[in-house]
């Protein structure tokens, strides 16, 4: 547990986390391993070391691909301690589009699996990038990595940050931004250190079995900015459960064989466990809680999972955007016997952090409590603005205050109704989709002419990647240029679920806007028919 | 009835979806390690080839799916015993 409050940096948490808890405690379970405390400080010590051989020091950016392993822990607070920038890149984008953002960020080091590494290395070769390149394990090449012990007489103090300037860069997150623009931000050591606070209120325990020190059951990838959020599980005193592979039939076996008291999912992810036929093989009787963030938990979904889970009777939600660090509000409740749950999108700030929060109307006024408007947050949590990005910074952060794009209901007493998420984003199995970014990645496809992408509500996605292709001529383009085009540089939660050939992209009448709510329709017929 | 799916037809289908050469697709080859699926991933490849083969094929059953043999398998069963799954 966090035992001092208002500490100013990630820095000054870890280092009072080391100090006021033994050793032995427990903190994280990989596949059958148990990692305790010690564990993890004598790896942070070593990868600190070994960076600072690499020649991390204060503003240096290290760039890392990593599957879900407890490395990403060591490294992350190595670089942290030594003053470097994180640049974490989710696994699954193709290495043409992670050498693109590496070199953006001007990455000098960038870290890795050995099995990875070749392929990286070739790519970051061909666009001439200059970043050295290591590896977590053993090294292809033989030479530097993080896996070797240091020498014995290396000391740590000289070169771990004496003390740590809270606007130090400790971060950089890209983030789909209001408009569905991708953008990058950068987070500093005092943002995720008032993320830990808020992040460790989602987890704080509020039901007597789910006592100090329970486990939970991640299904979140670590590598990428879901790290932000899970440092604040961990220094909330959670025992956390994950493996390197998330599809459904693994998580639950992780579940059942750490016998886990709660599970930390997205919503989606929670649709893809109800759906496995062989649930019921499963010992799910451990599970007290579901933890969940990203998206929208509906009360329905609880009821749900409290029949697949008999134990279950405690929920918890955080919300927040990549621009607050994610998450500032939380909400929490019961799962009762009678499963009647009230409601499950009223989310309070957490108290302590220092955030403020306010619902404005369109020209920018404060509105009244039961009002609907805009939520703009400011506080600690909120980042400077966009790298790079002056006009959108000027757009989105006004006086210090940021503007969330999500229309809520004003309930006083620092507490909101969500009633709807940015307009222009897909958000798909709890990650954010920018349909435009997905939309001019098509178009530079030789052959064709048009494109449009759009959300498509769906129970189990939340909303699918549908893509809109309108073909120079019919033999110009097939389905198989159109993905391959997408998977050589997306993300693979950005490529389109479904691609539909049109001869135009529907239009509305006037300014010849492009017509969403008749594509959406089109597409839904065709999930209908192809489910009846 | 549907006819039996024969393996090469199946692998020009995958090779549609995911943007792979078609010689690059073996039965063995694991959904979310090999084509970097993620468990919604496989749902919208069920889709496709649901309508492409128009062969129901349950979402349950698709969540159980490591490999692109367990889909085909799947579909044939389903062919064959439309009740089954």
């Amino acid at each position: 547990m966090i035992t001092t409050p208002n500490l100013k940096t990630v820095n000054e948490l870890y280092d009072d986390f080391v100090q006021n808890n033994p050793p032995e405690k427990p903190l994280l379970g990989f596949n059958d391993q148990t990692i305790t405390l010690g564990d993890l400080r004598a790896r942070v010590d070593a990868f600190t070391g070994h960076l600072s051989q690499l020649g991390v020091r204060p503003g240096v950016v290290v760039g890392y691909t990593l599957p879900n392993c407890p490395e990403v822990f060591y490294l992350y607070f190595a670089i942290s301690r030594l003053g470097g920038c994180a640049l974490p890149l989710y696994p699954m984008i193709p290495d043409r589009g992670k050498v693109g953002l590496l070199q953006r960020a001007n990455a000098q080091l960038v870290v890795t699996t050995s099995q990875q590494y070749a392929s990286l290395k070739e790519v970051s070769a061909q666009a001439g990038a200059e970043y050295q390149i290591v590896t977590v394990d053993a090294h292809p090449e033989g030479g530097a990595d993080l896996a070797e012990s240091l020498p014995a007489d290396f000391d740590l103090g000289d070169v771990v940050l004496k003390q740590t300037p809270p606007h130090l860069p400790l971060l950089i997150a890209a983030s789909s931004g209001t408009t569905g623009t991708p953008k990058s931000v950068l987070m500093t050591q005092a943002n995720l250190a008032a993320e830990v606070y808020a992040a460790s209120e989602l987890v704080t325990p509020f039901t007597d079995d789910c006592p100090p020190g329970y486990s939970t059951a991640m299904a979140f990838p670590l590598s990428t900015a879901a790290m932000i959020v899970v440092s604040g599980v961990m220094f909330g005193g959670v025992f956390m459960v994950f493996s390197a592979d998330v599809s459904p039939v693994k998580f639950m076996q992780l579940v059942t064989q750490w016998k886990a008291d709660s599970i930390s999912v997205p919503p989606a992810f929670c649709e893809a466990i109800l759906s496995l036929p062989m649930l019921d093989s499963f010992d799910r009787a451990s599970i007290k809680r579901v933890m969940t963030g990203m998206d929208f938990f509906s009360p329905g979904l609880a009821l749900r999972l409290k029949k697949a889970f008999p134990n279950l009777n405690s929920w918890a939600n955080g919300y927040g955007l990549i621009e607050t660090s994610d998450v500032i509000m939380t909400a929490k409740g019961t799962i009762p016997e009678d499963g009647v749950i009230p409601s499950t999108s009223k989310m309070t700030l957490v108290e302590g952090v220092g955030n403020q929060i306010e619902v404005r109307d369109e020209e920018g006024n404060s509105i009244p409590v039961g009002s609907e408007g805009i939520l703009y947050v400011q506080g600690p949590n909120v980042l400077q603005g966009y790298l790079g990005n002056p006009e959108e910074t000027q757009r989105s952060f006004v006086d210090g205050w940021f503007c969330t794009g999500d229309v809520v209901r004003n309930e006083g007493d620092g507490s909101i109704t969500l009633l709807g998420r940015q307009k222009y984003l897909i958000k798909r199995g709890g990650k954010s989709v920018s349909p435009v970014v997905v939309q001019n990645h098509l178009n530079q496809l030789a052959g064709v002419k048009d494109s449009a992408v759009v959300g498509v509500p769906h129970p189990l996605y939340g909303e699918m990647v549908w893509a809109f292709v309108v073909r120079q001529s019919e033999d110009a383009v097939q389905l198989r240029d159109v993905m391959k085009h997408c998977r050589a540089e997306l993300a693979n939660y950005m490529v389109p679920d479904q691609v539909t050939f049109v001869p135009e992209i529907p239009k509305k009448p006037g300014v010849g806007k492009v017509d969403m709510d008749t594509m959406k329709a089109m597409a839904q017929k065709e999930l209908d028919v192809s489910s009846e | 009835m549907a006819e039996k799916i024969e393996w090469a037809d199946f692998a020009e289908k995958i090779a549609d979806y995911t943007g792979l050469e078609k010689d690059d697709i073996h039965p063995e080859m694991n959904v979310y390690y090999d084509l970097g699926m993620d468990s919604l991933g496989l749902f919208s490849l069920g889709m496709y080839l649901t309508k492409t083969y128009n062969v129901k094929l349950p979402l349950s059953a698709v969540a159980t799916i490591e490999t692109l043999e367990n889909i085909i398998v799947l579909m044939n069963q389903q062919i064959e015993a439309p009740s089954a799954a």
